[in-house]
C-alpha cells in the first residue's frame, strides 16, 4: 500500500515536470534557424513550392496555434506524421525504441557481468596484481573513445574471425542478437569502466566495516559472507549509476549506431534535427523525458527493496 | 518481506546474466553455419567457373544457374529523400529511380539518348508533333498493362505538381495522345531540348491504377513503374528492398532478382562492409581514401566521367566587394586551380573552365584559364579600391571533410593576396535557409546535370527570380536574351555557338566559377560486374552480377 501511494504521488509531481519540457521542447526545435519545407524540397526549390509545402505541413500557422494543436494530439498519443518520413512519429518511435531498448538490455547484461565479477575480485584483491590489471582496464574502458572500441572490435570479430556482422541489425531476432554483441560490447567497456571502480572501492569500505567483522566472528560461511554481507551492501551505490546510464542508453547512442549502422532512436533523433522534422523531434525528445521520470522511479523503488533503510515516501 | 524480495531480485540477477551467458554462445553456435558453408562454396566455385561458361554460350540463362548471387547490396551514405520522382531531387532518389520509374527515352553510359520504353520515335515538320513507339506488350511490374491514360496521367502529375522543381520540362506538353502502341506528344513550340527533358527522371511512366489504389497519394507508398526493378519494401534509414520487374520488357534482364540499397551513414563502415564482403558495392567513398580501399584484397575502385562539379558561389548582396567584377577577376587570380584539385580529387577529376560541365553538351573549350598571379591580383585588388584587402565570410556544410577541405585551401591561397577569409560551419538545413535569405558571402555550390542538355542549369543561373542567379545577385541581360534565343534554336551548332557566347560572359565577368568537375567513384567487389553509371548520375542496374 506505501509502495502504492508513492507510486501515485511521484506520478503526480510528474505532470509539471512533463508540461514544462512539451514548452521548452516546441519552442527549441523552432528557435534554431532552418525551414524543413526548404530542407525537404532541396536547393533548387522555388519559394512558391516552399511555401505551399509550408501550408500542407501546417506551418504557415501561428506557434499558438501549432502548439495547441501539437498539445492536444499529444493528450491523445498522436505525436503527428513525421514531414520525412511521411509515417505517423509513434509508429517510427516504437520501431526504433525496439533496437535502442534491445542494446541498452544486453548492454546491462554485459556490464552486470563483466563489472560485478571484476569489481568484486579488485576489491577483495585490493593492492594485488589482479587489482593493478583489473584497474587498468576500468580505466582504459572510461578513457577509450567508443567509437575507436566500436571500429577496432568491428576490424577483428567481423573482419578477420567474420563471427559476427560488420552492421546492420537483420530480421529475426537471432540476427537482432548477433548484430547487438558487438556495440553491446563497446558500449559495456565504457559503462562497466566506471561500475567497477565504484564496486571496488565499495567492497573494500564494507570489508572493513564492523559488521562483517562481527560476520566473520560468528563463524559465517565464506561464501554466506560475500553473497549476503559484502555484495549485497555494495550493490546499492552501483544500482543508482547503472540506472542512470540505463537512462542515457534509452536515448540512443549516435556514436554506436552510427559506427554499428543500428536503427536507433540516436540516429532517428539526429536526422529529424537535421531535417528539422519538428514532429519526430519532439516525440523522440518527450519519449526521454517520460522515460528517464519513470527510470528514477524504479530505481527508487529498487532502492528501498535493496536497502530497508531507505523508506519510500 | 522486504527481505524476501531482495533475494528474489538476487536470483533474477544471477538467472539473467546466466541466460545472457546461453545468448551469448549462441552466435558463436549459428557461426559455424556459414563458416562450412564458406568450405562447400569454395568446393562448388570451381564448378561453378564450368558453369558459368556455359551459361555465357546460352546468354539469356537464368541467373541463379551460374553461381551468382541472387541480391545486389548496394550501400550508400543516406536513404532516398522521395520515392517520387515528381518530388525527389536529392541524388540518392534520382539516381535510383531509372531502374524502376523509366520513360520513353534514356541516357547510356556516354550520355547519349537511347531508347527506352520506346523503341524509336519522329518528330512532325513543324517540330511540334512527337511520335513515339511503344515496345509491343509493355506491362507495369504488377502485370497489367501500360495504356495511354497511365503516360497522361504520369505527364499531367510531372506538369502540375506546384512542388516539384522540374515541372517546367512537362510545361512545353499541351496533349498526349495515342493507344498501348503509340504515345503522340504536342508540345506549343519548338523546342530542342524537348527530348533531353524526357529523360528525367519526372517524365518516367507510373501507374494510374496503383495511385488511385494508394488513395490518390505516395505518402507511406511508392510509385509503380514499368522499370527492371520495382520497390517491395523500405524501412527507413536502413534499406530499400527492390525484386526484379518479371514483366520487364527486355528479355532474360535484370541479371540478379533482388537489389537492396542499404544505408550505412559512416565512411568507415561502408568500407569495412565491401572488404568483409556484406555489400557488393557502394557509393561516395571518399577521394582521400580511394587508394587504400583499391589496394584491398577482392575490392576495386572504380571511375565514371561525371558532370557534377563545384564552385564558389560569390553572393554580392551579402559582401560588396564581390559586386566589383575587378575583384572577382582578382580572386581568380589568386586562386591555384591545380593545387586545389591535386590536394582535393586525387586524380579524380579535372579542371573546368565554364559553369558547364567538361562532360556537358555545349561546353565552350576555348574558354581561357584563369591564370595564377598572385602580385597581378593584388594589383587589381588595389585597383577596385581594396589595396589592403578585405574580408569574407566562407560558410561551410558542416561534416563535409572535401568542403572543409576546400575552405582551408581557399582561406590559405586568398591570404597571399590580402583576402583575409573567416570559415563558419553550419548544419544543411540553416544553411540553406540564410541562403535563401542572401545572407551568407560566400558558400561552396554543388551541381550535377540530370540531363543532357545545357539548358538545366543555364537555365538556374541565369533565373534571377526563383533563386537569385544560383545565390549570387548577378544577372546579365545579355546572357538573358542569349538563352531565349538558344532555347528556340533547333540547328545545334547554332544553338552550341550561342552557349558559347554565354560562357563567355559568365567566364569574363567571373558570374560563377567552378573549383573543378570531379568524377564518381563507386567501390565494388571484384566479384560484381555489369554496373553503369551514367554522366547524369542515373545507375544501370540490369546487367548487374555478382558471382558467388
Amino acid at each position: 500500500m506505501d509502495v502504492l501511494n508513492y507510486v501515485i504521488k511521484r506520478i503526480l509531481q510528474m505532470i509539471p515536470v512533463f508540461l514544462i519540457a512539451t514548452i521548452i521542447v516546441f519552442a527549441l526545435v523552432r528557435a534554431i534557424p532552418g525551414d524543413p519545407a526548404r530542407v525537404m524540397l532541396g536547393d533548387r526549390a522555388s519559394q512558391e513550392a516552399v511555401d505551399l509545402l509550408r501550408h500542407k505541413m501546417g506551418l504557415d500557422k501561428s506557434i499558438p496555434e501549432q502548439f495547441w494543436i501539437f498539445f492536444k494530439d499529444m493528450l491523445h498519443l498522436d505525436f503527428g506524421t513525421s514531414m520525412k518520413y511521411k509515417l505517423p512519429v509513434g509508429e517510427l518511435l516504437i520501431s526504433r525504441l525496439a533496437c535502442t531498448a534491445l542494446l541498452a538490455l544486453v548492454t546491462v547484461v554485459f556490464t552486470v557481468i563483466i563489472s560485478f565479477i571484476l569489481g568484486y575480485v579488485a576489491g577483495m584483491k585490493k593492492g594485488s596484481f589482479i587489482d593493478l590489471i583489473i584497474r587498468f582496464y576500468a580505466l582504459f574502458g572510461l578513457s577509450a573513445p567508443s567509437f575507436w572500441i566500436g571500429l577496432v572490435l568491428l576490424d577483428f570479430f567481423a573482419l578477420k574471425l567474420k563471427l559476427f556482422p560488420v552492421s546492420g541489425w537483420g530480421e529475426t531476432m537471432g540476427q537482432h542478437l548477433k548484430a547487438m554483441v558487438l556495440p553491446a560490447l563497446t558500449s559495456a567497456i565504457y559503462v562497466s569502466g566506471i561500475l567497477i571502480r565504484n564496486l571496488r572501492s565499495n567492497v573494500i569500505d564494507i570489508s572493513k566495516s564492523d559488521y562483517v567483522d562481527f560476520a566473520i566472528s560468528k563463524g559465517i560461511s565464506p561464501a554466506r559472507l560475500s553473497i549476503f554481507h559484502v555484495v549485497r551492501n555494495a550493490l546499492i551505490p552501483a544500482t543508482t549509476l547503472l540506472s542512470l546510464r540505463v537512462a542515457v542508453m534509452l536515448s540512443g547512442s549516435v556514436v554506436l549506431e552510427t559506427v554499428f549502422t543500428l536503427p536507433g532512436l540516436g540516429n532517428l533523433l539526429v536526422n529529424s534535427i537535421y531535417s528539422r522534422d519538428y514532429p519526430v523531434v519532439q516525440g523522440v525528445v518527450m519519449m526521454f523525458v517520460v522515460l528517464v521520470m519513470l527510470i528514477n522511479l524504479i530505481t527508487d523503488i529498487l532502492y528501498s527493496l535493496l536497502d530497508p533503510r531507505v523508506k519510500l515516501q | 518481506m522486504k527481505r524476501k524480495l531482495s533475494l528474489v531480485l538476487a536470483a533474477v540477477m544471477v538467472a539473467g546474466s546466466l541466460a545472457a551467458c546461453g545468448g551469448s554462445s549462441q552466435p558463436a553456435a549459428t557461426t559455424a553455419a556459414p563458416a562450412a558453408t564458406e568450405a562447400t562454396a569454395a568446393e562448388t566455385e570451381a564448378a561453378a567457373a564450368e558453369t558459368e561458361a556455359a551459361a555465357a554460350e546460352t546468354e539469356a540463362a537464368a541467373p541463379e544457374a551460374g553461381g551468382f548471387k541472387d541480391t545486389i547490396k548496394f550501400a550508400r551514405p543516406a536513404d532516398p529523400a522521395d520515392l517520387d520522382p515528381t518530388i525527389g531531387d536529392d541524388t540518392y532518389s534520382t539516381r535510383m529511380y531509372h531502374s524502376i520509374i523509366p520513360g520513353l527515352v534514356q541516357v547510356d553510359a556516354n550520355g547519349e539518348i537511347v531508347p527506352d520504353l520506346a523503341e524509336s520515335w519522329e518528330v512532325s515538320e513543324d517540330g511540334l508533333t512527337w511520335t513515339f513507339h511503344l515496345r509491343p506488350g509493355l506491362k507495369f511490374a504488377d502485370g497489367s498493362d501500360v495504356t495511354i491514360e497511365d503516360w497522361q496521367f504520369s505527364f499531367d502529375r510531372a506538369k502540375n505538381t506546384e512542388e516539384s522543381y522540374w515541372k517546367y520540362t512537362a510545361e512545353p506538353i499541351v496533349s498526349v495522345e495515342g493507344d498501348n502502341e503509340t504515345v503522340i506528344i504536342t508540345i506549343a513550340e519548338e523546342n530542342p531540348a524537348f527530348l533531353a527533358y524526357l529523360t528525367l527522371f519526372n517524365m518516367g511512366l507510373q501507374s494510374k491504377a496503383h495511385f488511385d489504389e494508394l488513395g490518390g497519394t505516395y505518402d507511406g507508398g511508392w510509385p509503380l513503374g514499368a522499370g527492371a526493378y520495382y520497390v517491395t519494401e523500405w524501412a527507413h534509414d536502413q534499406y530499400v528492398a527492390l525484386d526484379a520487374n518479371p514483366y520487364y520488357y527486355k528479355e532474360g534482364y535484370p541479371k540478379t532478382p533482388h537489389v537492396r540499397f542499404e544505408t550505412v551513414g559512416e565512411d568507415n563502415s561502408r568500407t569495412m562492409m565491401l572488404q568483409g564482403g556484406e555489400i557488393d558495392i557502394m557509393s561516395d567513398l571518399p577521394f582521400s581514401s580511394a587508394a587504400v580501399t583499391d589496394a584491398a584484397d577482392g575490392v576495386s575502385v572504380v571511375e565514371w566521367p561525371s558532370t557534377q562539379q563545384r564552385y564558389l558561389v560569390l553572393n554580392n548582396e551579402a559582401n560588396p566587394a564581390f559586386a566589383d567584377v575587378k575583384v572577382r577577376q582578382a580572386l581568380m587570380m589568386g586562386t591555384d586551380f591545380q593545387q586545389l584539385i591535386d590536394m582535393c580529387l586525387y586524380g579524380f577529376g579535372q579542371k573546368s573552365n565554364s559553369f558547364l560541365s567538361p562532360k556537358q553538351l555545349g561546353y565552350n573549350t576555348s574558354l581561357p584559364e584563369y591564370t595564377y598571379d598572385v602580385e597581378g591580383a593584388k594589383a587589381l585588388l588595389a585597383e577596385a579600391g581594396y589595396p589592403d584587402g578585405f574580408d569574407v565570410t566562407f560558410t561551410l556544410r558542416a561534416g563535409n571533410a572535401l568542403f572543409e577541405q576546400i575552405g582551408t585551401i581557399i582561406q590559405d591561397q586568398w591570404s597571399k593576396i590580402g583576402v583575409r577569409v573567416n570559415i563558419e560551419s553550419m548544419d544543411n538545413a540553416a544553411l540553406r535557409e540564410l541562403q535563401n535569405e542572401m545572407k551568407l558571402e560566400m558558400v561552396i555550390g554543388t551541381w550535377t546535370d540530370d540531363m543532357p542538355d545545357p539548358s538545366q542549369l543555364t537555365q538556374y543561373l541565369l533565373d534571377y527570380e526563383t533563386n537569385h542567379g544560383f545565390y549570387t545577385n548577378w544577372k546579365s541581360d545579355a546572357c538573358n536574351e542569349l538563352f531565349a534565343e538558344a532555347s528556340k534554336e533547333m540547328d545545334d551548332a547554332k544553338r552550341y555557338e550561342l552557349y558559347n557566347q554565354i560562357q563567355e560572359i559568365c567566364h569574363d565577368e567571373v558570374a560563377l566559377p567552378s573549383l573543378f568537375n570531379a568524377n564518381e567513384i563507386v567501390a565494388q567487389r571484384d566479384a560484381l560486374t555489369g554496373f553503369v553509371q551514367t554522366p547524369y548520375g542515373q545507375y544501370i542496374l540490369e546487367d548487374v552480377t555478382v558471382a558467388e
